[in-house]
């Protein structure tokens, strides 16, 4: 606050001498001369200067009410200056003030009448309200555009009074009326009007179809530039029906980004960023992102205020469009003096650029900005290295070194950004660079921050067994143990136990002492409950307490600042805002805001375009995670399964997240992210879109979901999925992964290394029982098929379960967010993705969740085993409760899928027991670690039994595999062999102005499928720009590149293939072969429906051996089974006609001969995982043959015998 | 939309206050001054301040602070756009705004705060329209002309060329086109280019009657492309007046021929991205890359544009420094011209960064230009007042530094270069033609001008 003295001090700068209010009393009621007025207008100035300074003028109002009349614009324009800073907390004030405004707005100069209007819409007072309301209608209507325009406001400033008002009195549809004016200003000031009055009202909510819109586009062209940016901000409220809106508004938009001023570019992006969500075709966006970088590049070169802003919204924007702004890395480099604040948010968007091409450009200037002065930046440049190290493996080698070389300048505070990072190096790639730990020892004394005192404390721990004095080391940090920060105790804490556990007789006088510490003397419950779990483990069973404590850790993620999808969708949205800036949703921090939401249509695609080949890397984090090779595939499956079992296994080492129960259900979710990102396969794409529709929430649409490149994003859909209506299901997983926490937490962690998994099968046997796991999950979730019997053996509950829990709403996919979706991963061994649902997208919701709980199969045993071997009674109760849920038909699975999933795995092994409601802690008997069976009802030769069967099952289907790939291989060779159905008309020319096409689909070598079409263009004009777009269909068929067909001269014709994939947007279509088909091209755009055969769909891996053929065929005894005759074969050999079917993926698991025929038993898989079996009788003569099939997807039998008799009968 | 509008002095004292919502209190003044202004940390850390719901949006001028208050979630964007245009608006109306003139014009400035933002929401802005109704006495407008009807101002006002008004008679219509590019660059301490470009800017000044319609072109690739046949159009002879009239002066349209050397003669440009005043029709650019448009009276910036490729560096700079131990740095700065011999860049300052520590420098020029070692910026200031193409100078100096009780290391900031060259444009981009059509048919003289002079400049050592 100012002081008397400042303030007169000030005041004497301002305006001397200083007036007192008597003395401006007097001038303005002085009765001299004063013809125009002068005298009164320095009074009213002196009055407005004191205003301005917060100096109360409002006894003078009478005063200056009275200069009203004086006939000067700009004595007129103070008074009403004084009015709208008094007359609002002064009723009286503005009552009086009423009869000139009333004068005023009648005044024969349209200048005098808008002022008027304008200030009168500033005062809110009933009265003057009231009198406002008849001269506003007039003023609406007034002649004078510049008066209308203000009117238009007042509308605005009427409504935030009294919202009712506005609308009894008509004034909305006057504003509406506006829209159509014929000067831009008003238009400008109406659209404004109405879209705040929507943004604000409760109940009017502003929707704008494409006929105004494109009037207000019209009107684009004549504005001023706010006017344009008012306009532009309208169109966020179109919501386009089809495709072609969408181009069209940002075809017509596209201009805009050339405008000078930055608000103008802003907001046409967020207008193009919206609508390129209706957009259909990746060859539409494409042009489009490709026009977008360079104005936002050229906003770089605005003042530092809009720059800072635009980069905001280019982190935004990257990540929903990650091709943006290619090649465009330099343009980011900071400059000397850039403010510090776009400093820091050019290294954000040069993180998310970085690419392995790039890579050392970036590291060579980031090492650069490392040495710069701003703490703030060197750190987050520092921080930067380690995350392009975790972000490109390539690149980590020279990360490594640069930060070395970092910590050498001795910088304290780089030092200890630069070990904090190399903390998350040694996470991320462990056993590598070891090496360099001298050097980080070197500057133990200077760590005084608790996070890189923790970090280094992990890293000592954790190579304990290295460091040759690591017990002296570590006992520097004893000294302060009790006076160190929760973080650093915790790390302390494990570091400890670590070094005991790998050097017991070093670690051997500090353990006890650390862990009485920790339990007696720290408040921290965390701490305190570590300490006691460790100091447990380490009295009971110091091999248990091994396995727990050194167990493998997950992955880490480079891209810690990644949104999730709904939030990103939400955020941009408001490109241009202060909530992109800030990365919140409007509604948290405006309180009225609104909620913006994609609106809803036939035409929202979603459509995303991921980054070329080129910089498509193995990236490790959770969301990007794409297998692009198979050894990293592998990898990947590797990690996953270490995931699977690591909701504990955080390991709470310098790792926050691990210190809370509330985080720890965050860190289930971010492992489920990583095992939902790696599948990237439709059939995981559609369960979420199946899930989504059955929720209603938000629709969720995955169109982009071409192949496996998408993975990414198909995994952020599956998170925005999760967002919406999985929380519910989340919070009880995550609590009762919690109530496990923290004793179970450490046992989960240890499963891998416990050996109950491991002393049955090997890793290659665990790999293929998860594959197992996932073909069956996926059978026995299909609603209404029939069950296998080998899997009722496996789960003799899932017919029970999987049903329960396709009936139950959202917390039936709890099961697919627990970690145990990750095991699934596996499904990426077999050559084809499995795709698509067949029943319907609620089935497919079926069948994920099985899918997580038989992948629980693998680690919920494992779980109890471990827990239960190391005898916490204690620890184990709550644990009891949790899954002593009863299981007899109709248990309530509802309320847990995570522990239905234990039940369904659980309920094998008791299966003889048939009720088995007891406690289900029943390790498999045979476990080496397993010194003692725990309470268990169940008898060790059932647990042997089941590991059999499992062991078993693991070998068939490695066998299977096996066999499956060569028979893939010796189809391969021949490609003739493969059916192809003739072409059929699909365009008539006589409809499309000459164009006729031709087309037919085939399954080529490799399962590659395609449709071959041919062109004729019978016209006399050249017909060109072809592009071609499918409608959602079944199996989400979709083109995977673009159709190749240029310009096709008149009276010739072209032949084209088109390559398509499986993963598109799905929707169960009727026939389920149908397909509807748009093509474009300059004679128009036009529609067909065609259907394919059913075989392009039979994927190479269906063979089956005679055992498995039996068993299931068996197994689908009173399944509903289809027969269909064939007539006049086109085989002269039996010979000729297996090749033949095996080369369409039928493949023959056996044949016999019978009198007079012969019989083939055939095996085949569709790529969404339904099998078929059938016996096909052929007579000698191949004359006719009979087809009876038996089929996990009844529903399919008839297609699919269609496609066999087309096979065994085309030339 | 805006709630208020804030002006401080340097020390945070309230200049202007309106208030446009009822939203707000004035009292957030002090909110604003109290949190930023002054608080404790030196630097701002970002130019939007949100505190609760209420948010601040400022910009610095001067020993202005100018502050917008928005109680939504306001486009950041065209808050700050509005700021800067409050800026210009106040240096069109006072010459230049600071305090002082704050003060001196404190109604004047109410009076466009009360027109250029009704309710929070920016109405028109463009000086000329404003001029015609929001004046005092204290502002002398350089077209004085008596008063219009109110009628003709709110036309204007709302009108589709708010930009212009369109009873403007010069006896003389002349137009002048200045092309001025920024150089940007930075070099790293190796030498090799990390960032170049060209941010260029076309400012107008149109002196020309009635509503013209001016058409203007440039060697841009794109166009050039498209039709072969107009590349030959470039004017290389001398005049680029639409209509006959007096032979221009010694600097009008196309005597770049001569001068222009070192520039890609006749070649084309590749223009990454412009952007327009709003006077141009971006339709019709967007369609066939013509500019077109009806000016503005006096001066404004038709358009800006960046390139990217085939910048010409006017200068290369090859820096050796050397930290020997801690008691001494030693440089070696070499400097080329490359541009042609005979143009000149002017007012060249070279900042050559020493440690803070730094005590004595011995300097040493040999060349053009004179160097001194300037202790309050760390820096040996290098000027050279006129600098030849295609020359040489170099400097040595040696740098004594105080021991330091805690050596920290030096963070060598980069060389930074400071200078103007005329008639060279670092891009390659010529003016092609500037046509200019009105209902009378007037002829029209018309010049332009060259300019590169440094953006950010910067050689890392």
């Amino acid at each position: 606050m100012q002081g008397l003295e400042e303030r007169q001090n000030y005041m004497l700068t301002f305006l001397a001498p200083i007036w007192k209010v008597h003395d401006l009393r007097a001038e303005l009621t002085s009765e001299k001369k004063d013809p125009r007025g002068q005298r009164k207008k320095v009074a009213m100035k002196k009055v407005v200067a004191n205003m301005t300074m917060g100096n109360d003028m409002s006894q003078l109002y009478q005063e200056v009410i009275a200069c009203m009349s004086i006939p000067d614009l700009e004595v007129k324009k103070m008074v009403y200056l004084f009015l709208i800073n008094y007359a609002r907390a002064r009723a009286e004030i503005a009552n009086m003030a009423v009869n000139g405004f009333e004068d005023d707005v009648n005044d024969p100069n349209p200048l005098i009448r808008a002022m008027a209007i304008r200030t009168m819409g500033y005062i809110y007072v009933d009265r003057v309200i009231e009198s406002l309301i008849d001269p506003l209608r007039h003023c609406l209507r007034d002649r004078d555009p510049y008066v209308r325009k203000t009117a238009a406001m007042a509308v605005l400033k009427l409504s935030m009074f009294d919202r009712s008002l506005v609308e009894e009195e008509k004034f909305l549809d006057m504003l509406k009326d506006l829209l159509a004016d014929g000067n831009p200003s008003v238009v400008a000031n109406a659209v404004a009007a109405l879209t705040e009055i929507s943004e604000r009202s409760p109940h009017i909510k502003l929707k704008l179809n494409m006929k105004i819109a494109n009037k207000l586009i019209t009107a684009l062209n004549e504005c001023n530039e706010w006017g344009q940016i008012y306009i532009l901000e309208s169109l966020m409220y179109v919501v386009p029906q089809d495709t072609s809106d969408a181009e069209t508004v940002i075809e017509r938009i596209m201009p805009r980004l050339q405008h000078g001023n930055s608000g103008v570019v802003l907001v046409s992006v967020k207008v193009i960023a919206y609508m390129m969500n209706y957009v259909a075709q990746t060859e539409t966006l494409e042009p489009i992102l490709r026009k977008l970088s360079p104005p936002l590049v050229t906003l770089l070169a605005s003042g530092p205020e809009v720059q800072y802003i635009t980069l905001r919204n280019i982190q935004l924007l990257l990540q929903r469009w990650p091709t943006i702004l290619q090649n465009q890395l330099r343009a980011f480099f900071c400059k000397y003096d850039d403010p510090i604040y776009v400093k820091l948010a050019k290294l954000e968007v040069i993180l998310s650029l970085t690419t392995e091409e790039n890579a050392r450009v970036v590291l060579t200037e980031l090492v650069e900005y490392a040495a710069e002065i701003d703490v703030d930046f060197v750190r987050k440049a520092v921080r930067s290295i380690g995350r392009i190290a975790i972000k490109i493996e390539l690149a980590a080698d020279r990360c490594v070194r640069a930060l070395l070389d970092l910590i050498q300048t001795k910088v304290n505070y780089v030092v200890q950004e630069a070990i904090v990072v190399i903390r998350d190096i040694f996470r991320k790639y462990p056993n590598r660079y070891e090496s360099i730990i001298g050097t980080l020892c070197e500057n133990l004394d200077t760590l005084d921050e608790p996070e890189a005192r923790a970090a280094m404390i992990w890293i000592i721990g954790q190579y304990a067994d290295r460091i040759d004095n690591s017990d002296r080391v570590l006992a520097t940090f004893l000294d302060t143990f009790l006076d160190d920060p929760a973080e650093v105790q915790l790390a302390m804490l494990t570091a400890v136990v670590k070094l005991f556990i790998m050097r017991p007789t070093a670690g051997q006088d500090m353990v006890p002492k650390v862990l009485k510490w920790a339990t007696e003397h720290v408040d921290s419950p965390d701490i305190r409950d570590r300490g006691f779990i460790y100091w447990r483990l380490l009295s009971t069973d110091p091999e248990m307490a091994r396995a727990v404590v050194l167990a493998d850790k997950p992955e880490i993620s480079a891209e810690g600042e990644r949104l999730d999808m709904p939030l990103l969708e939400e955020l941009l949205l408001q490109v241009g805002t202060l909530s992109s800036i800030y990365r919140k949703p409007p509604c948290t921090f405006i309180p009225f805001a609104k909620k913006r939401v994609l609106g809803a249509s036939e035409a929202l695609t979603r459509l995303t375009i991921a980054p070329p080949p080129v910089s498509r890397l193995p990236r490790s984090t959770s969301v990007m995670n794409r297998p692009s090779s198979a050894k990293q595939q592998q990898q990947q499956q590797q990690q996953l399964q270490r995931t699977t079992s690591s909701t504990g296994d955080r390991d709470g080492l310098g790792d926050p997240s691990g210190s809370s129960s509330v985080q720890l259900s965050a860190s289930a979710l971010d492992v489920t992210n990583g095992g939902s990102g790696g599948m990237s396969n439709p059939y995981i794409n559609d369960t979420a879109a199946g899930f989504m529709q059955g929720n209603d929430a938000v629709l969720i649409d995955l169109m982009s979901m071409d192949d496996d490149e998408y993975g990414g994003d198909s995994s952020a859909a599956i998170n925005s999925g999760g967002m919406a209506g999985f929380n519910a299901s989340f919070g009880l997983t995550g609590m009762n992964m919690a109530s496990l926490d923290p004793a179970a937490r450490g046992a989960v962690g240890a499963a891998p290394d416990s050996q109950v998994l491991n002393s049955a099968f090997d890793a290659a046997g665990l790999d293929a029982l998860a594959s197992v796991a996932s073909p069956m999950a996926r059978l026995s979730g299909r609603s209404g098929s029939p069950m296998p019997d080998l899997m009722r053996q496996f789960t003799s509950s899932f017919d029970l379960s999987s049903g329960a829990i396709t009936g139950s709403t959202s917390s039936s996919m709890g099961a697919i967010p627990s970690p145990m979706g990750n095991l699934s991963f596996s499904q990426h061994q077999q050559p084809q993705p499995v795709s698509g649902s067949t029943s319907s997208l609620a089935g497919m919701a079926g069948g994920a969740a099985p899918y997580g709980v038989a992948a629980n199969a693998s680690s919920m045993p494992a779980l109890l085993g471990t827990t239960a071997a190391a005898g916490f009674p204690s620890v184990l109760s709550p644990t009891s409760t949790v899954f002593n849920i009863p299981t007899s038909t109709g248990s309530p699975f509802a309320n847990s899928a995570a522990i239905s999933g234990v039940q369904g795995n659980q309920q094998p092994l008791s299966a003889p027991a048939a009720g088995n409601t007891a406690l289900l802690f029943s390790p498999p008997s045979n476990n080496n670690n397993t010194t003692t069976a725990a309470t268990t009802g169940i008898s060790g030769g059932t647990a042997t039994a089941f590991q059999k069967e499992v062991d078993d099952l693991a070998t068939q289907m490695y066998n299977s595999g096996f066999l499956n790939t060569a028979g893939t291989g010796s189809g391969s060779g021949t490609d003739t062999g493969a059916y192809v159905a003739p072409q059929h008309v699909l365009l008539d020319a006589q409809q499309t102005q000459g164009l006729e096409i031709l087309g037919t689909f085939a399954r080529r070598s490799g399962g590659k499928i395609q449709m071959e079409m041919s062109f004729a263009n019978k016209s006399t004009m050249p017909i060109g720009d072809f592009a071609i777009q499918f409608n959602k269909n079944t199996y989400g068929l979709t083109p995977s590149g673009s159709l190749g067909v240029g310009t096709v001269a008149a009276m010739r014709s072209v032949e084209v293939t088109l390559p398509l994939t499986l993963g598109g947007p799905a929707q169960v279509m009727q026939p389920l072969t149908n397909l509807q088909i748009a093509i474009k091209c300059t004679a128009g755009v036009f529609y067909f429906q065609t259907q394919y055969s059913l075989h392009i769909l039979f994927d190479e891996t269906g063979n089956s051996d005679q055992g498995e053929f039996l068993r299931m065929w068996k197994a689908m005894g009173d399944a509903p089974t289809g027969s269909r005759t064939v007539q006049r074969l086109r085989f002269s050999s039996m010979e000729e006609m297996r090749n033949k079917l095996n080369m369409n993926n039928v493949f023959t698991v056996a044949q016999r001969a019978v009198a007079g025929a012969t019989h083939f038993y055939t095996s085949s898989k569709l790529v969404d995982g339904s099998q078929f079996y059938s016996e096909i009788k052929v007579a000698n003569n191949f004359q006719a043959a009979i087809i009876a099939t038996k089929s996990t997807a009844a529903h399919l039998v008839p297609l699919y015998q269609k496609a066999i008799e087309d096979i065994c009968t085309a030339f | 939309m805006l709630s208020a509008v804030f002006i401080y002095n340097q020390k945070g004292e309230v200049l202007i206050s309106r208030l446009y919502r009822h939203d707000v209190k004035r009292s957030v003044a002090d909110v604003f001054r109290v949190h930023v202004i002054s608080s404790p940390a030196s630097v701002v850390r970002s130019p939007v301040t949100t505190l609760g719901s209420t948010s601040f949006f400022h910009i610095r001028y001067d020993n202005l602070w100018l502050c917008a208050v928005a109680k939504n979630n306001a486009s950041a964007a065209m808050v700050f756009e509005f700021l800067y245009r409050l800026l210009g608006l106040g240096v069109s109306y006072f010459g230049r705004f600071d305090e002082e003139a704050v003060k001196n014009n404190f109604v004047l400035v109410y009076e466009l705060l009360d027109e250029i933002l009704d309710f929070g929401y920016p109405q028109n802005m463009e000086v000329d329209t404003l001029k015609l109704y929001v004046t005092t006495e204290s502002v002398r407008s350089r077209n004085v002309v008596e008063a219009p009807a109110p009628q003709s101002i709110t036309m204007q006002a709302t009108g589709a060329t708010t930009w212009r008004r369109n009873d403007i008679v010069y006896k003389k219509n002349e137009a002048f086109v200045d092309v001025i590019e920024s150089v940007n660059l930075i070099l790293s301490a190796k030498g090799t280019v990390l960032r170049a470009d060209v941010q260029g800017q076309i400012v107008m000044r149109s002196f020309l009657s009635g509503m013209p319609e001016c058409k203007f072109g440039l060697n841009d690739k794109l166009v050039l492309d498209r039709d072969p046949a107009s590349g030959t159009i470039v004017n290389r002879s001398g005049s680029m007046r639409v209509s006959g009239g007096a032979p221009p002066p010694s600097r009008s349209m196309g005597t770049r021929a001569g001068g222009m050397g070192g520039v890609g003669d006749g070649e084309s440009v590749e223009i990454a991205d412009c952007q327009f005043h709003q006077c141009v029709r971006l339709g019709r650019f967007d369609t066939d890359r013509t500019i077109s448009f009806i000016p503005p009276d006096g001066e404004f910036e038709l358009m800006r544009y960046r390139t990217t490729e085939n910048v010409n560096l006017p200068f290369k700079v090859l820096p050796v420094v050397r930290e020997l131990g801690r008691s001494c740095v030693e440089y070696e700065v070499l400097i080329k011209s490359n541009f042609s011999a005979k143009l000149s860049a002017t007012n060249m300052v070279v900042s050559i960064p020493t440690p803070p520590n730094a005590t004595k420098c011995r300097i040493k020029v040999s060349g053009p230009g004179k160097a001194k070692y300037n202790p309050e910026e760390n820096a040996i200031v290098w000027r050279i007042s006129r600098f030849q193409g295609l020359q040489e100078t170099s400097l040595t100096a040696v740098v004594d530094l105080a021991p330091m009780t805690k050596p920290t290391p030096w963070s060598r900031p980069p060389i930074s270069l400071d200078f103007q060259v005329l008639m060279f444009t670092a891009s390659g981009l010529l003016v092609r033609f500037l046509k200019v059509f009105e209902r009378s048919n007037y002829q029209s003289v018309k010049w332009v001008r060259y300019m590169t002079k440094a953006g950010s400049y910067e050689i890392r050592i």
